[in-house]
């Protein structure tokens, strides 16, 4: 499997093998030899492609690579494949938010029609002494709210279920 | 250590017919391979493609880090069975790089028979296991079978190293702490449900991987009870209800990114250490191999010629050159690793096998692997020779080559014939990894001499009744049973039945071997230790 990298909006795979001299890069049907780094500080470096030195500095901010090379600034993502691959809406997440364990419900914060998104808070619950918040597994809409405030539940019950949205 | 001389002209009519026939017969395997790996009826890609499926092809080259090699292991296993319709025995096998691990991957082709177990793809799949085993390689398992190929069930099902087997290695391999990742990409029925839940990780593909013990036409069969593939044994049910299943994936790409994340953290053990120097090319080129690898099996060759065109420098160091000539030992470096060579030039004697037992315990104390390069037509018979124990000299050898700890390999690069095969560390000797050059023939006798014993003992039945044979007669009782030698004989047959690990291209021997040894390196090496030798 081979890297991705966004530069521009497109997206290049490429992926880097040793040689004997370092690294080639290997970027579509093109094989790069050699390719080589070195270090000056931690945001500078020279690199070398195909016998071709360069001085470069860069900032690397999670994901994101700032590169300045040849005068300009150049902006590069890395694309996880765990994340490119994922399923990109919610469709694995269920629709419906259960119980974790039995308890009594406290207070609930959403209302049937309302619009919710992966993560807010649906209601609080209190089980075994403990405060815990039911939050939304998936971006949706409120379709039902199985419970009011002070019943008590069991295991797993439904207290929530969402529709998707526009539908 | 000195290089090695070749003799070799490489100008002479004899080493230009060889090149040429060698050439062929290599082009030919070639060409065998790609049409096993590859050729399949349009409308089983159809199926594939409306399933959603990727051909496991692509699923391995999406599994594999880029640029790196992949060792396939027997590409031709049951090419002369099932009149050739399972090409590959279904499955794909072989010794790879995953996010910068060694790895054996075991792939069902569902483009096969939908990935059907036959005989001989439980025979691979436990053979790869035994491998992971062996060399103490992660196992990545790409299951996508529609189960045992019942009308030939009593083939693979009950008997010591049967389907059985193959849950059985995977829960040795756990013992091990040898991890096994396994991606659900199609059904996992009856016996195959279990090779994801005996892997330490699995993962599930959405929408077309599912996992039951019994399909929903047996349940309807067995309770009545109606239900669909996705809600008996779907991604969703196995990876939120049952826990068979840790992680549920959107596609088949996704499922592979996330088995090449758990692979890159796994743990990776330090490889046993043997000597080692930087890697040399041989002197001589490896295609050189195609004019010294005679066209007729009969014909001697010398095996200096092979060692100068596989190992580092062509460096040999010779162990007792003068003594037992017909069995070459010495050592030399394979891309660096030192290994011991064992090599025939010629049949094998009472000397030779002494020398050979010998050199055997030498390598074991020093750590150094062994290689054994088969050209044998068995060992010396005759009056004289039983009398100088040429029986218990050849125990030595089998008993050397039994017990050695280091690891072994075995070319079989011409003829393996008769109890040869054996004392040259054959198939049942547990080398490592056994290959074969297309060229080559292994039987326990050969061709010749089989169809001459078998006409001599039918002949003498024949007189005690009184009656005689007839020239023609007798050419009637020769005929079939060299044809059907030649046949069973030949490294096509023998790679069929998976009594190798494939068929290489001497070419490449160098390569294969070398990460074969590489592989080999994950498992310690036990201290030497023998049986008895019958002095």
């Amino acid at each position: 499997m081979y890297h991705s990298f966004e530069l521009d909006r497109v997206d290049h795979r490429l992926w880097l093998s040793t040689s004997q001299q370092g690294y080639r890069l290997h970027l579509r049907d093109q094989v790069i030899d050699p390719v080589a780094f070195t270090h000056h500080s931690e945001s500078s470096g020279i690199l070398t492609i195909a016998g071709e030195s360069e001085p470069v500095r860069f900032a690397i901010e999670g994901d994101l690579i700032h590169l300045h090379i040849r005068g300009r600034t150049r902006v590069l993502r890395y694309n996880d494949p765990l994340r490119t691959f994922a399923p990109a809406n919610d469709e694995i997440r269920p629709l419906t938010a259960r119980a974790p364990m039995p308890g009594v419900v406290v207070a609930i914060t959403v209302s049937p029609g309302q619009s919710v998104s992966a993560g807010m808070a649906l209601m609080m619950v209190e089980s075994m002494k403990l405060e815990t918040i039911i939050r939304s597994p998936r971006d949706g809409i409120v379709d039902r709210i199985h419970v009011e405030q002070g019943d008590s539940f069991e295991h797993d019950a439904v207290l929530v279920t969402l529709s998707k949205e526009g539908r | 250590m000195q290089r090695i001389d070749s003799v070799a002209d490489v100008n002479s009519q004899a080493f230009r017919r060889n090149d040429f026939h060698n050439r062929q017969l290599a082009a030919e395997l070639k060409e065998r391979q790609r049409a096993a790996r590859f050729d399949r009826p349009e409308r089983d890609f159809e199926r594939l493609r409306r399933q959603q499926k990727l051909f496991v092809r692509e699923r391995l080259a999406a599994l594999l880090d880029p640029e790196t090699p992949f060792l396939e292991l027997s590409t031709l296993a049951a090419n002369k069975a099932y009149d050739g319709e399972v090409p590959t025995a279904a499955q794909v096998v072989g010794i790879g790089i995953v996010a910068g691990r060694e790895v054996i991957v075991h792939a069902d082709d569902a483009s096969v028979k939908s990935g059907a177990w036959y005989p001989l793809s439980v025979k691979k799949i436990v053979r790869a296991l035994d491998i992971a085993i062996e060399n103490r390689l992660p196992v990545i398992h790409l299951c996508d079978c529609a189960g045992g190929f019942l009308p030939l069930q009593a083939e693979f099902f009950a008997d010591r190293y049967h389907a059985g087997r193959i849950l059985r290695n995977q829960s040795i391999l756990s013992k091990m702490g040898v991890p096994q990742v396994a991606i659900v990409m199609g059904h996992c029925t009856a016996a195959g449900a279990y090779v994801p839940a005996l892997s330490e990780y699995n993962i599930m593909v959405e929408g077309t991987g599912a996992i039951f013990l019994g399909g929903p036409p047996v349940v309807k069969a067995a309770t009545g009870e109606q239900v669909s593939a996705e809600d008996l044994g779907g991604a969703l049910m196995h990876t939120n209800v049952s826990g068979t299943s840790d992680y549920v994936a959107s596609s088949e790409m996704h499922a592979i990114a996330i088995a090449r994340d758990i692979v890159a953290r796994l743990h990776q053990p330090a490889k046993t250490w043997i000597d080692r120097e930087a890697p040399e090319p041989p002197a001589y080129s490896a295609s050189e191999l195609y004019g010294i690898i005679p066209t007729d099996t009969r014909a001697q060759f010398d095996m200096r010629e092979i060692i100068a065109r596989l190992v580092d420098g062509s460096r040999f160091h010779e162990y007792q050159p003068r003594y037992g000539t017909s069995l070459l030992c010495g050592f030399a470096r394979l891309h660096g690793y030192q290994v011991g060579i064992l090599a025939n030039n010629g049949v094998l004697f009472g000397d030779s096998s002494l020398k050979g037992a010998h050199f055997i315990q030498l390598c074991d104390k020093n750590r150094t692997p062994l290689l054994f390069l088969q050209n044998v037509t068995g060992f010396m018979v005759g009056r004289e020779y039983e009398r100088r124990g040429i029986t218990k000299d050849g125990a030595k050898l089998i008993m050397a080559v039994s017990g050695a700890s280091v690891p072994k390999f075995t070319i079989v690069c011409n003829s393996s014939h008769g109890a040869g095969t054996y004392a040259m560390s054959g198939r049942a000797f547990d080398p490592r990894f056994v290959f074969s050059w297309p060229n080559s023939q292994i039987s326990a006798m050969g061709a010749e001499q089989a169809a001459g014993v078998l006409t001599h003992v039918k002949a003498r039945q024949l007189a005690r009744a009184g009656g005689r044979l007839s020239e023609q007669q007798l050419a009637a009782i020769r005929e079939p049973i060299l044809e059907e030698y030649h046949e069973r004989s030949s490294a096509y047959y023998a790679t069929s039945e998976i009594w190798d690990d494939g068929i290489l291209d001497p070419a490449d021997t160098r390569t294969a071997l070398a990460i074969a040894l590489s592989a080999s390196l994950n498992t310690p090496i036990d201290a030497p230790q023998y049986g008895v030798f019958r002095l």
